[in-house]
């Protein structure tokens, strides 16, 4: 998107990015305290009622290194990454780290977690892996009842009556600015481009959200305003399980491809869908997390293809690209199934394999630019 | 299939040991009468079920459902040196190298047009899928992946992982009965029948067997150590794949008195017993022998990790025949590979107390999700609480293509010498 004239407010987002521990630092000085979180089926709501601020956890692009003498080396990752940053202190500033039941690398980062990181406690939220409520709806509750309980032990305070219906309102504001601001990407060409979108959903992430909410609506007031730039290229769809920097979807870009739609935990399925006002707020949290868009990890599966199948209909794509962050089993398994559905529809399906490290980005602009050029070709 | 003609196909095989004991030589034999009940069961227009190993195999039995389990036949391509092309048709199919090999086999097997000879009397095709995510994804995902292949129905059990300890919230025993209540909906809807009589049969008849079971596990803590660790993998898998003729008590009390006699007499497996080891990790499939390999030095190895990721041998004083699915699901939840890492490391600790291990050897294949990154803790664990060193080296045994078997054994026969320098054998 050469010619798009720059969106100032998407710079104090971009910041974020930068500096992912800003907000936390800044939260600790002002006498906080501040929760990790990762995966997707940990609700911040409940540890921003606390008082708390939520922190999602994000890798940089740096080879393992202290975390290989804990994991193997064919061990996702992302999750080496993470760990390295916890063993040097990065992490240091954490009350609790709150994970979630998802995939076996984070079930085993929780156990390497709690005998190795002894500073900073670890909660493993047990939530389902079958996102039926009608089957499921009990046992969630009570997870998140145990979980909340655990938020409120570090917190030092009780939710009290009210905070929590407000902090899902304060969330459900930023889902909703960053779905609107999503929107844009439907036009032909596009007014927000695919980095853009993702810097922006990942710095929200990263921001306490009733300041993030102030710079979205500022960002959508700005991009709504913007001519649309002159685009030409394939409309792609970019999948995968978690991407923790624009710097991949930038390089699609820059070879031609038009970004129109992402689908990773780290940003659209994250907030995709709303929670609402009705009813009980953490039985409201159960229901929302079961309809947030899945990861490769839940059942039945058929539920995220048809969200990615949904994603290609409304952002009418061309083409979807597919990257697997190394050793991430659960959307490797998927690759074939999901494949087989594009293929059916006849959209145009590359899987990349994608070291968390940022080696390899060279070979991988050759397959991205080569995959580009086909689908462009016709 | 005659018992001669399974025989033929079992010892026409170089890569199978000859078990030891005679009631184990029975059961695998009969896993093959297994394999040709379910064919015939598809013949005679029942729906075959391709499962997941740990769903309670005490339902399907009550409704007479016929089971494939399909990472036991993606394991037999592996032990049969079949391996490399089940896994590059599973690759080729669009399943990456670095996922679970056994998984891999299995999906193999599933997209293979013409099966190898082994597969005409083990292969039944399937008529509806139960995948469940315990204990691992891979697990969770291949099922599916068959069902998308066939295009056929599938259901899902959710198994909680156990973040409680042994003392498990209602909640969660709530939760994971109603997923096997689930399962038998979806097996109802599907033709089958619970007779709730039965079910309550079937548990306490397993109740019993894993009650003999935890004899014959005192048993093999004896030295010298009555039973190659061979036997006891095809012992504590075979309740899963038993033909209905060998499914009677009289099969694990024949084997519990056939060690009890060993043991009485100190009939070891070698001449002399200089070490005790235990296996952690996937065992060498496709070079089964390499379990007593070590037996060459006096060392034997008296547990392994196939017997607990067999997953069979439930607690026996938490099966209540009257509460069939909740003690069900307490069990499983309770069972030492449905825990958090904490729950595996104390299983282990308390493994090598028990069974005087005098070192461990600890494998790392690479495609495994589940098992690696718990070798340190597990070692450090075991070395803090007994003094006992680990020994932990890559070692897929699954795919052939990724085994080194001189590599192996230099690892094993090092790791054995120094130990026997340690105890000055």
């Amino acid at each position: 998107m050469t010619n798009a004239t720059p969106l100032a407010a998407l710079e104090p987002l971009r910041a974020a990015i930068a500096d992912p521990h800003r907000s936390a630092r800044e939260w600790k000085a002002a006498g906080g305290k501040v929760v990790g979180v990762r995966c997707l089926y940990v609700p911040e709501e409940i540890v921003w009622a606390a008082g708390m601020l939520p922190e999602p956890l994000y890798g940089t692009p740096e080879p393992v290194r202290l975390a290989d003498a804990y994991f193997q080396s064919c061990t996702c990752e992302f999750v080496r990454n993470l760990f390295d940053h916890a063993l040097d202190g990065r992490l240091a500033h954490l009350d609790l780290l709150a994970l979630s039941n998802t995939c076996d690398v984070a079930r085993r980062l929780f156990d390497m977690w709690e005998r190795y990181v002894p500073g900073v406690p670890v909660y493993l939220l047990n939530n389902p892996q079958k996102m039926e409520p009608e089957e499921n709806r009990e046992y969630f509750g009570e997870e998140l009842r145990r979980f909340q309980a655990r938020v409120e032990q570090v917190a030092g305070k009780a939710i009290g009556a009210g905070e929590l219906g407000d902090a899902i309102a304060l969330y459900d504001e930023t889902r909703g600015l960053l779905r609107r601001l999503y929107a844009l990407r439907v036009e032909d060409p596009p007014r927000l481009s695919g980095t853009e979108a993702f810097t922006a959903a990942m710095g929200a992430s990263l921001l306490p959200k009733d300041r993030a909410n102030g710079l979205l609506r500022a960002l959508l007031t700005e991009a709504g305003q913007r001519e649309a730039p002159d685009v030409f290229g394939p409309r792609l769809l970019v999948t995968g399980s978690l991407l923790d920097s624009p710097a991949l979807l930038a390089m699609v870009e820059e070879v031609g491809g038009v970004v129109v739609a992402d689908d990773f935990c780290t940003t659209s399925r994250w907030f995709w869908n709303r929670v609402g006002s009705s009813g009980e707020p953490l039985v409201a949290l159960v229901e929302f997390l079961n309809r947030r868009p899945q990861c490769a990890c839940m059942h039945p599966p058929q539920a995220r293809f048809d969200h990615v199948l949904g994603l290609i209909d409304e952002f009418r794509v061309d083409a979807v690209l597919q990257l697997n962050l190394k050793y991430c089993h659960p959307f490797a398994f998927d690759t074939p199934l999901i494949k087989r559905r594009l293929d059916e529809r006849k959209i145009p399906f590359s899987v990349l394999e994608v070291g968390h490290d940022g080696s390899g980005f060279g070979q991988l602009r050759t397959r991205i630019q080569a995959f580009v050029e086909m689908v462009d070709a016709g | 299939m005659s018992e001669s003609a399974s025989a033929t196909s079992v010892s026409s095989t170089p890569y199978i040991p000859s078990p030891d004991l005679k009631i184990v030589e029975e059961m695998q034999m009969s896993i093959l009468r297994y394999f040709a009940e379910v064919q015939q069961a598809k013949a005679d227009g029942k729906p075959v079920v391709w499962s997941s190993v740990l769903v309670p195999k005490e339902i399907f039995q009550a409704m007479d459902v016929p089971v494939v389990y399909g990472n036991v036949l993606g394991a037999y391509a592996s032990i049969f040196g079949l391996s490399a092309k089940y896994a590059e048709l599973a690759e080729d199919f669009g399943i990456p190298r670095d996922c679970c090999a056994v998984h891999r086999c299995t999906v193999g097997v599933t997209c293979c047009a013409e099966r190898d000879e082994f597969f005409d009397l083990a292969f039944a095709v399937p008529d509806l899928v139960i995948g469940s995510n315990y204990p691992c994804m891979a697990e969770s995902k291949s099922p599916v992946a068959i069902a998308d292949k066939f295009g056929i129905p599938a259901h899902f059990v959710d198994a909680p992982i156990n973040t409680w300890g042994r003392e498990t919230p209602e909640h969660a025993v709530r939760y994971l009965a109603g997923q096997f209540r689930g399962m038998i909906a979806f097996l109802e809807r599907h033709g089958y029948k619970l007779d709730p009589e039965r079910l309550k049969q079937q548990v306490a008849f397993w109740r019993d067997v894993n009650e003999v079971q935890g004899e014959i596990e005192v048993l093999k803590r004896a030295s010298p150590a009555p039973m190659h660790a061979y036997d006891s993998v095809i012992a504590a898998c075979s309740p899963l794949v038993l033909s209905s003729d060998m499914r009677r008590l009289d099969t694990w009390t024949r084997l519990r008195d056939e060690l009890r006699e060993k043991v009485d007499r100190k009939l070891g497996i070698v001449e002399h017993e200089k070490l005790r080891l235990m296996w952690v990790g996937v065992p060498p499939l496709c070079d089964f022998k390499l379990l007593n390999y070590s037996e060459r030095h006096g060392a034997v190895v008296v547990k392994s990790l196939v017997e607990l990721l067999a997953g069979f041998t439930l607690d026996p004083k938490l099966m209540d025949p009257e509460t069939p699915l909740e003690s069900l699901a307490r069990a499983h939840l309770c069972g030492p590979i449905n825990p958090t890492g904490q729950g595996l490391v104390d299983y282990f600790v308390g493994a090598v107390r028990d069974y005087r291990i005098d070192g461990v050897l600890a494998v790392v294949k690479r495609t495994c999700g589940l098992l690696p990154s718990l070798q340190r803790l597990n070692q450090e664990a075991i070395r803090e609480a007994t003094g006992v060193p680990t020994v932990i080296f890559d070692l897929d045994g699954v795919d052939a293509r990724e085994y080194d078997a001189a590599a192996t054994h230099a690892a094993i026969d090092a790791f054995v010498e120094v130990l026997l320098a340690r105890k000055g054998a």
